[in-house]
């Protein structure tokens, strides 16, 4: 009978190498306080100068967001007085954002889009640390850049938030303009939850249904993974439900996810509405963007990760999953991709991506482009095995080596004598050894029972660490039996 | 006699031949006490230097200190604001206007006195309230001064966005014609001026007249909104700019207080003048109650922006009445600072470059205003008046 309507805001935290509006470093974990200059103070006196790295992403991601730019950029304040705030107002664009009308394609779920109402750049506030009855604050982060992302209230379920955060995660590491990383606050969510009728459809952008609206709008905060986002939300549109369903109304509040009871809480009412009546920034005039400007970083535009997947199914005849893995970090993808270039199998070497690789990488905490692991060493490694007739194991073996001394395949599997035993005279006395130590099998064999062919060839196999190749030592084994010697 | 400065700097030869600059403490110099006049910021000392003062620097022009100066140099009152060049202890003086605070201080004391158009002077490291309004002041005895050391301050320095990037200021003299030279007078300008004022304002014109200016009635329907918006307006940007005064990372603490909430409260309480307090709350409520009124004062500014850049096809300069005498008091009230500064926020609204020019032999002197970008040429223009004998 009622329909959620799910709203998301999610702040992303720009990986520039200094602060939106000052020089100073963004680095986290240092000392407090030793990241701070006049400006990230709020010192008087000092003025904001926009930092063109930050500008270039949020440009970058508004591109990539399908938003249309404004033609000037522009800033306004956002005022509330709190001590990490050290103006006590936050440079925000929340009036006139950078970005407005975009879509974001939800990777899975049915490929429904969910539209981007506006992005905008605005910078981040200090910390603020309780310490007994002191308060100290640090500022380092302040002045931090940030972009701010406000969707439409398009999603209905916990899950499609969920895959809308990890469909953005995975858009912003590919342009390298944020890390994703919830639990540490590069990206941080808060949500806002309404039920309406079902069958009443409103215009986009239409706040709760004129007239006597069931439900008010609940804001949920303390988000800070992607999971918290699916079960929160998920909590509360069944909470509402149920008010609902009983006749009640939902009063509209803001709500905090507490995670250890997994239920959404009310917050402490704070009194005042939340409206803090923006006045444009007067040190930050107005400026047009130029157009040419704007062409350029849409140059920079790299291949995003949905149509990439389709992409990789469809030129390497990849499964879905597969593609879904290789297109989940760019770096696995762009690796894959030039190991076909260079010859490999795509199915194979997308396989040992995902198995192996993947195993060697999350064991060894590395990420692929640290690892010695370089697409040539995989295609060679995928050659020994093709066509220089080594074995799955001493192929691992191999992998294995390549990490720990960061040498190619082909010089390792020759140093450590790992070639494939391929004469007929250097095999036989392992297989005439093999017969004799199984003498129950080789009966069984000769009496026509091939699965013991099987086991007398994974005893050579072991018997020479994986170096024999097996369809000659199935040929011998078969030559000797004949022969009556077993 | 009264100390004029509280720190000297005794710089290198100067190459353009300006003495010395004393300077308001609202221009930062790096660990130098720079209060701004208010309690809020008693103690302060800035870690770097202003742009204004590194340019002076550069220029070899050494800076003295001024003491004391209004709270946050909205208004005249409790200042020292030209002192030091009226008493010739410093060739130069340099503050921040707001409302027409360098001209009507100029006025009181027989100086010229210049505020720079909008974004021709980096703002950088000046303390002060109305970022879109305020522009650095400069007084001297003669206009020749006032040029060299806005020759020494002007230009773009990268860091302050409200100046042109691209636009370096040009100081090359054209040379003033006065048959060529036509100077405008806006009609409404002179609503509410007192007889004596009126008079003063007659003969200035004449004067212009006999010297062989061109000059041209105008007008300027909005004139009398320029008071309202700058109300308006200059509260809300004020109670913004304001609000870093907290006392959490420098400036004055007031003791009481179970938390910061309120150590805020309190210490807002206690630092601010009972001037800035009103002005400060009359922003917070234009700003919070009656959030309309401002936009409208933004909406009817940019009007007024637009009637006045159509008057500069019909005149090459304005000419306006005095900011006249000195009260017996300066106002601490807001209708008191409005009524004092009735003739002079114009150009702050604008953002135009404006010259107070004394009257000369008892007369009452006037203002002329100039283009946005024009401040040099407004400069030429009064050292022509300057040196061009009375009457001639």
């Amino acid at each position: 009978m009622f329909r959620p309507r799910i709203g998301l805001e999610i702040h992303i935290r720009l990986l520039t190498s200094s602060k939106v509006f000052c020089p100073c470093p963004v680095r986290y974990g240092d000392e407090p306080n030793s990241l701070v200059c006049p400006v990230c103070l709020g010192y008087p006196g000092s003025l904001p100068v926009l930092n063109g790295e930050a500008l270039r992403m949020a440009c970058l991601l508004a591109h990539a967001l399908n938003c249309s730019i404004a033609p000037d950029l522009r800033f306004d304040r956002k005022h509330y007085f709190y001590p990490d705030m050290p103006k006590n107002y936050q440079i925000t664009q929340v009036s006139a954002p950078l970005g407005r009308d975009g879509s974001l394609e939800l990777e899975t779920g049915g490929g429904k889009t969910v539209s981007i109402r506006q992005l905008h750049l605005e910078e981040d506030a200090g910390k603020m640390i309780h310490r007994g009855n002191r308060t100290l604050l640090d500022y380092n982060r302040a002045g931090s850049p940030l972009v701010e992302i406000v969707t439409a209230p398009e999603l209905e379920t916990g899950e499609e938030a969920e895959l809308l955060l990890r469909s953005l995660r995975r858009i912003v590491r590919y342009l390298g303009v944020c890390d994703g990383n919830m639990e540490e606050g590069s990206m941080r969510c808060d949500a806002n939850v309404s039920m309406s009728p079902r069958g009443v459809e409103h215009s986009p952008g239409a706040e709760a249904p004129s007239g006597d609206p069931p439900g008010r709008k609940v804001e949920i905060k303390n988000l800070n993974s992607s999971r918290f986002v699916r079960l929160a939300l998920d909590y509360e549109t069944s909470r509402q439900r149920e008010i609902l369903r009983r006749g009640g109304r939902v009063a509209g509040e803001t709500r905090l996810w507490n995670e250890a009871a997994g239920v959404t809480e009310a917050m402490r009412d704070k009194g005042e509405s939340s409206d803090y009546r923006n006045v444009p920034e007067t040190d930050l005039p107005p400026f047009p963007l130029d157009p040419e400007y704007l062409e350029g970083v849409k140059r920079q535009l790299v291949e995003l990760p949905s149509p990439r997947k389709r992409r990789l199914v469809r030129d390497y005849g990849l499964s879905g999953d597969a593609a879904d893995f290789l297109t989940e970090e760019k770096d696995v993808a762009d690796f894959f991709e030039r190991a076909a270039a260079l010859g490999a199998d795509p199915r194979t070497a997308a396989s040992w991506l995902r198995s192996e690789v993947r195993r060697i990488l999350n064991r060894e905490n590395l990420s692929l482009g640290e690892s010695p692991l370089t697409e040539k060493r995989l295609v060679e490694l995928l050659g020994l095995v093709r066509e220089g007739g080594i074995g799955g194991g001493i192929a691992r073996k191999t992998l294995e080596e390549v990490f720990r001394t960061g040498r190619d395949p082909a010089e390792i599997v020759r140093e450590r004598g790992w070639e494939p035993i391929t004469r007929r005279d250097a095999l036989l006395p392992v297989v005439e050894k093999i017969l004799a130590a199984h003498p129950k099998a080789a009966r069984e064999l000769r009496e026509g029972k091939d699965r013991a062919l099987d086991f007398l060839t994974g005893m050579a196999l072991k018997e020479t660490a994986g170096r024999a190749d097996p369809g000659l030592v199935k040929a011998l084994i078969s030559d000797v039996l004949k022969e009556g010697r077993g | 006699m009264e100390p004029f400065f509280v720190y000297e700097n005794s710089g290198s030869e100067p190459r353009n031949g300006v003495t010395d600059a004393a300077l308001q403490p609202c221009v930062c110099v790096a660990d130098r006490p720079c209060d701004a006049g208010s309690p809020a910021l008693e103690g302060y000392r800035p870690p770097e230097d202003a742009e204004v003062v590194s340019r002076l620097r550069r220029a070899g022009i050494p800076i003295r200190g001024a003491v004391g100066m209004s709270e946050f140099g909205f208004g005249l009152r409790g200042g020292s604001a030209g002192r030091a060049a009226a008493a010739g202890a410093a060739q130069a003086e340099l503050m921040l206007d707001l409302t027409g605070e360098s001209r009507a201080a100029a006025a009181a004391l027989g100086l010229w006195g210049f505020k720079a158009g909008y974004g021709s002077v980096s703002r950088r490291g000046l303390i002060g309230l109305v970022p879109s309004m305020e522009a650095p002041g400069i007084l001297a005895r003669n206009p020749a001064v006032i040029r060299k050391v806005l020759q020494a301050l002007s230009g773009p320095d990268g860091k302050d966005y409200s100046q042109p990037a691209d636009e370096e200021p040009d100081f090359v003299p054209r040379g003033i014609v006065p048959d060529t030279t036509v100077i405008g007078v806006v009609a409404e300008s002179l609503a509410g001026l007192s007889p004596d004022e009126l008079a003063a304002f007659r003969s200035a014109v004449e004067e212009l007249r006999r010297r062989g200016f061109p000059i041209r009635e105008l007008s300027l329907p909005g004139y009398e909104l320029f008071p309202l918006v700058h109300r308006i307006a200059a509260s809300v940007e004020a109670s913004s700019s304001a609000g870093r005064y907290d006392s959490v990372r420098y400036g004055t603490r007031a003791s009481a207080g179970e938390n910061w909430n309120e150590m805020f409260l309190q210490t807002r309480g206690e630092v601010f003048g009972p001037l800035i307090k009103s002005l400060l709350l009359q922003g917070a409520y234009f700003q919070f109650r009656r959030f309309e009124s401002y936009r409208d004062a933004c909406r009817i500014r940019s009007r007024l922006l637009g009637e006045l850049r159509a008057l500069e096809d019909r005149a090459d300069f304005l000419l306006l009445p005095s900011p006249g005498q000195a009260p017996a008091a300066e106002p601490d009230d807001l209708d008191g600072l409005y009524r004092r500064f009735a003739s002079t926020l114009f150009a702050n609204v604008a953002g135009l470059p404006a010259l107070y020019l004394p009257g000369k032999g008892g007369t009452g002197g006037c203002q002329l205003a100039a283009p946005r970008l024009q401040g040099p040429r407004l400069l030429e223009l009064g050292e022509y008046l300057d040196n061009s004998p009375k009457g001639d």
